[in-house]
């Protein structure tokens, strides 16, 4: 019943994706580039200035920290003209659902897990988007990447982590 | 798989493979799942796992399983009727490692699963998490309410301490003005400061020196049943000196976790994560 046409329709009116600096979040960009290519309808791209829990002596200024993200997030939309930048503050997995709220994107999208050291977990970040989204959540994963058992093992060694 | 001459696809995906049990909440998945499987000309797998109400050794060929099977066979098969192309798939076994095994064989590159909100999430061994974590390929989780619900009586909280032992509520900047502090907002910074104590503590145990920060955070329920903060997960990093071996450091984030007393008190203890000298360690 479904037939192939020139053009698709787009699957979303709205997506959201959540990006940070590690190579999970540049799948989820990538994949949600995709689905956003497929047809008419906006992209967010999210990202979050998180205040971090290690700090040095007194701490950095929580200005500078802003500071930064913006401009890490001004020169990664570069190359993402179709993307609208959101910045947002605070603790990230809080920080975008209590924006998906507001702003009520169809769909979030987020790496599955954020390093090769975090692989075989999933991350925390979108183990809360998981659960708490108010919307839809695409885990973004690279196709066919670990059989179960690989993903299942336990992640404590550097030298298990097999490159593929 | 296909051909690789053609030009790139415009279909959002090529293999949809939706995880259905009998819940409302799959319904919605399997509604999601045929939509997007209706935009493209893709295929779409309903993947359905009964389970045997009893474990053994046998198979699913074993004498006393006839029925289960043949019940979910046929109540997949209804579910399935009115999606004319889609193909039912019914497994047997553990619900989640067996969708795994299967959507890796099958090489489906979506996998559709329902949520399961707040304390249903508790419940050992649910299946979108276990997608969630260890599919072979990305995952779409879908709500298990209607959108409109969704903002109802629901908001997310979260209290960090920083290494400085300054506390923020939602972690948000201290410059910042107008935040407002709630008391779950404590009750979070007791949980996140419990755990890195019981850290601190552990490892000056065998003379180690742990030094770090915490988050706890939550969802605010509206509802008078359920408790006050809802599936509370607490993050420590912290770094450790000397440093020393991962085995001993995922050993004690074990200790540390057991030690956590006040988290360990709540009705629903917190899921915790521990990153040690810059690495998640899962104790």
């Amino acid at each position: 019943m479904a037939t192939p046409t020139e053009t698709t329709t787009a699957p979303y009116a709205h997506i959201a994706c959540c990006i940070d600096e590690s190579e999970g979040a540049e799948r989820a960009l990538t994949e949600a580039r995709r689905l956003r290519a497929l047809g008419p309808g906006r992209l967010s791209v999210v990202t979050v200035a998180a205040y971090p829990l290690l700090v040095d002596g007194d701490g950095e200024d929580p200005d500078d920290i802003e500071a930064v993200a913006e401009r890490w997030l001004e020169r990664r939309m570069r190359d993402v003209p179709e993307g609208a930048p959101v910045l947002l503050h605070g603790f990230p997995p809080v920080a975008v659902c209590e924006w998906a709220r507001e702003a009520r994107p169809d769909l979030l999208v987020a790496g599955a897990h954020r390093s090769r050291v975090e692989r075989a977990l999933l991350g925390s970040f979108a183990a809360y988007l998981a659960h708490h989204a108010p919307c839809a959540v695409l885990l973004v994963r690279p196709a066919h990447a670990a059989a179960p058992s690989e993903a299942a093992a336990a992640p404590s060694s550097e030298t298990e982590r097999m490159t593929r | 798989m296909t051909s690789g001459g053609r030009p790139r696809r415009r279909e959002a995906f090529q293999h949809i493979a939706c995880c259905i049990d009998r819940s409302a909440a799959s319904e919605r998945a399997l509604a999601e799942a045929a939509r997007l499987w209706r935009l493209g000309s893709g295929r779409l797998s309903v993947v359905h796992v009964a389970s045997p109400p009893f474990v053994s050794g046998y198979s699913r060929w074993g004498p006393e399983y006839q029925p289960f099977y043949a019940e979910a066979e046929e109540w997949l098969r209804t579910r399935v009727a009115d999606l004319p192309g889609a193909e039912a798939v019914l497994l047997w076994g553990f619900a989640g490692e067996r969708i795994a095994e299967w959507a890796a064989e099958a090489a489906a590159d979506l996998l559709v699963a329902a949520a399961h909100h707040g304390r249903a999430r508790r419940m050992l061994g649910s299946v979108t998490g276990y997608l969630a974590r260890h599919a072979p390929c990305s995952v779409l989780v879908i709500r298990p309410e209607e959108p409109s619900a969704i903002n109802e009586g629901r908001r997310e909280i979260a209290t960090t301490i920083d290494s400085t032992g300054r506390m923020r509520p939602a972690g948000a900047a201290p410059s910042r003005p107008g935040q407002d502090w709630r008391p779950e907002h404590l009750l979070l910074a007791a949980v996140a400061r419990s755990a890195l104590d019981s850290l601190v503590h552990r490892a000056a145990l065998v003379g180690l020196e742990a030094h770090g920060g915490a988050v706890a955070w939550g969802a605010l329920v509206n509802d008078e049943a359920a408790p006050p903060i809802e599936d509370i997960a607490c993050r420590v990093e912290a770094s450790i000196r000397p440093p020393r071996a991962i085995a001993e450091i995922v050993r004690l984030a074990a200790e540390a976790e057991r030690g956590s007393r006040l988290g360990a008190a709540l009705a629903a203890p917190p899921r915790y994560e521990w990153v040690v000298n810059g690495r998640l360690v899962a104790p």
